[in-house]
């Protein structure tokens, strides 16, 4: 059927097939909607040497539905919503996490008014341009899609954008709803521009009382992806000293895509706002003294101190049905390391089963005296409709 | 009068000859090709199923809308678990969108499309004019085989060789070699058929010669009636 490669005979294609009619029965959305809903579960088991002591919680699920509407008429509406479920302690809560309606005038000029997230920031689980949309999951954990409440007026055009954002609340109930007794805010513009291979983005704001600044490029060279980042932060605190100081960030990284499954990435991270030797020993003496279990677990930060090397490697569609994650963060002050690896099986095209294993270092004295665990197994099961 | 006549057969016969020496524009060739695969201003959903040598099959449907050949945006509607997925191309530039963490993520451009053995460039960005220039390697009686030898280091392939129906202009396989002469992949094309003002393939073969694994893609719907607005090609719409 094929030709030969070395000679230059006359080669066949594929035999013509009649199209196929196909007929869509049963119910359809209607046309320009979009949907995209799931069901969620996990089980966790933790071991923390502190105490001896062992837990397993779970089944934790959550329901999530999707929902977006786009008009011939260049505006749409969009809703992004969850139904949380917890085993320890029971707890059962709907979140709203985006929605809103979105206008466009002209194709360049868009408005919108509502619940979104828009993270364009290239580094990996740290961002230090994006002041306005955090990231808090570590590579291959759930959905993470929550948006903030803002009014945003953009220009639009093919390789740069300019906007202009306003947001009214400061605080959130847990339904993703703004308090009751929320305040102002603030406001931010966000720049975006590609220069041939690079992009620039630039960010400023004013929030919660403080300025916030934020620079990021990225680009590609050939296989390569290079990106830097640097963000400047007046609501940024040291750990553990409450006063507001002007706080930078900066992050380096660079992310090898070259091969088929494969890609490599590397970052260095450093922060002013953090604890230096003496603030830690100062931590370990707090440690030390409280009662077993009274240290909250939230209190726990995987980013403690200045200066952090975090390396990644990910393979997707291994032999169609693997997916792996493998993150490390190495301290660059001391011995403490996160190590986090997840892999997922695709086991249909609705299902995704994930095991994923964290692990902690276990050095006394060192940043990660207030962590909620050593080690950390959990399995999940995700079906997508 | 019989001398007349003579010269006149002569005259015919030389034009006949000297029109079927004509060499035939390959430049040309290629042009009506590389439009109808990548024609402007169209809406498609196409279908990818990648096999690989164990029988596992994987199946993906993706929306297509393109404005040209530096516009191109695409948004995964299966498996559901992908669903939502949007990539976005301009020029050289790659941009994916993430549902699952609402983030948009750069990506480099020789990712093999959904993990399969066409590349991104084989989907997104068929400019081979711009980047290759073709020669025509052999004429046969029912085919030209034209060459397509790399012009710019950024080209994805070293080199593409490609077989031509005569008849209907329409590609019937192509090769990809890389720049040690290796074959790399081969596309069988095949279904011809007519989608509004273009004629094209609708069904297309791609092995991986080293990995002997294939991929498939079938043109489901291909629409030009639906102008699509500017707006799809910005990277701050990814998700929106």
């Amino acid at each position: 059927m094929f030709a030969q490669d070395d000679d230059l005979n006359e080669a066949q294609g594929l035999p013509d097939e009649k199209p196929k009619v196909e007929t869509k029965d049963g119910w359809r959305l209607p046309d320009g909607v979009t949907e995209r809903a799931y069901l969620w579960m996990n089980a966790t088991s933790e071991k923390r040497a502190r105490g001896g002591w062992e837990r397993v919680t779970g089944p934790d699920a959550e329901a999530s539905l999707s929902l977006a509407y786009k008009s011939p008429s260049n505006w749409q509406s969009f809703i992004d919503g969850r139904i949380l479920h917890s085993a320890d302690p029971v707890d059962n809560q709907g979140v709203l996490e985006q929605g809103g309606f979105r206008a466009t005038f002209r194709d360049t000029l868009q408005l919108m008014i509502g619940k979104e997230r828009s993270r364009k920031a290239p580094g990996l689980i740290l961002a230090p341009s994006d002041f306005l949309y955090a990231q808090e999951n570590l590579p291959g954990q759930r959905e993470q899609r929550t948006g903030l409440w803002q009014a945003r007026i953009s220009w639009l055009e093919s390789g740069r954008s300019l906007e202009a954002i306003v947001l009214p609340f400061d605080t959130m109930q847990d339904s993703g709803l703004p308090d009751r007794e929320a305040r102002w805010k603030g406001w931010a513009v966000r720049g975006f521009y590609q220069l041939s291979n690079f992009d620039l983005q630039a960010s400023a704001g004013h929030l919660n009382d403080g300025w916030h600044e934020g620079l990021s490029t990225q680009g590609i060279l050939g296989a390569w992806k290079i990106y830097a980042e640097a963000g400047w932060s007046e609501e940024a605190r040291s750990i553990v000293r409450p006063q507001t100081e002007k706080g930078r960030s900066t992050l380096f990284g660079t992310e090898y895509q070259g091969w088929d499954k494969w890609s490599l990435r590397g970052e260095v991270f450093y922060q002013t706002p953090a604890a230096d030797r003496q603030e830690l020993n100062q931590l370990w003496t707090v440690v030390q003294r409280a009662p077993p279990g009274t240290l909250h677990p939230q209190a726990w930060k995987p980013f403690f101190r200045h200066s952090y090397g975090i390396v990644s490697c990910s393979a997707l569609g291994l032999d169609d049905r693997i997916n792996l994650f493998m993150t490390v963060i190495r301290s660059l002050e001391d011995r403490a390391f996160l190590f986090n690896q997840r892999g997922e099986w695709l086991l249909d095209d609705h299902q995704v089963i994930g095991l994923a294993w964290v692990g902690l270092s276990e050095g006394d004295r060192q940043q990660y005296a207030l962590r909620p665990f050593d080690r950390q197994v959990s399995v999940d099961w995700k079906f997508t409709f | 009068m019989q001398r007349t006549l003579l010269s006149f057969l002569f005259l015919i016969s030389s034009c006949t000859l000297q029109a079927a020496e004509k060499p035939v524009d390959v430049r040309a060739v290629v042009a009506k090709i590389e439009g109808n695969l990548a024609p402007k201003g169209y809406q498609a959903i196409n279908s990818f199923v990648n096999t690989r040598i164990d029988g596992t099959i994987v199946s993906y449907e993706v929306r297509f809308q393109s404005k040209d050949v530096d516009h191109n945006h695409g948004l995964f509607l299966k498996p559901e678990r992908e669903k939502g997925r949007e990539i976005l191309r301009l020029g050289d530039n790659m941009w994916t969108w993430m549902p699952s963490v609402g983030r948009v993520v750069r990506v480099a451009d020789r990712d093999s499309f959904a993990g399969g053995d066409f590349s991104n460039a084989d989907i997104l960005r068929i400019d081979w004019l711009n980047r290759y220039e073709p020669e025509l390697a052999k004429e046969t009686p029912k085919q030209w085989i034209i060459d397509l030898k790399a012009k710019t280091p950024d080209a994805p392939y070293a080199k593409m060789r490609l077989w031509v129906d005569r008849e209907s202009g329409q590609p019937v396989q192509q090769q990809y070699y890389d720049s040690n002469g290796t074959l790399l992949k081969r596309c069988l094309y095949g279904s011809v058929q007519k989608f509004g003002l273009i004629t094209r393939p609708a069904h297309l073969v791609m092995e991986n010669v080293i990995t002997k694994q294939k991929s498939e893609l079938k043109i489901l719907e291909m629409r030009f009636d639906q102008a699509i607005p500017e707006s799809r090609f910005v990277v701050d719409n990814l998700g929106k």
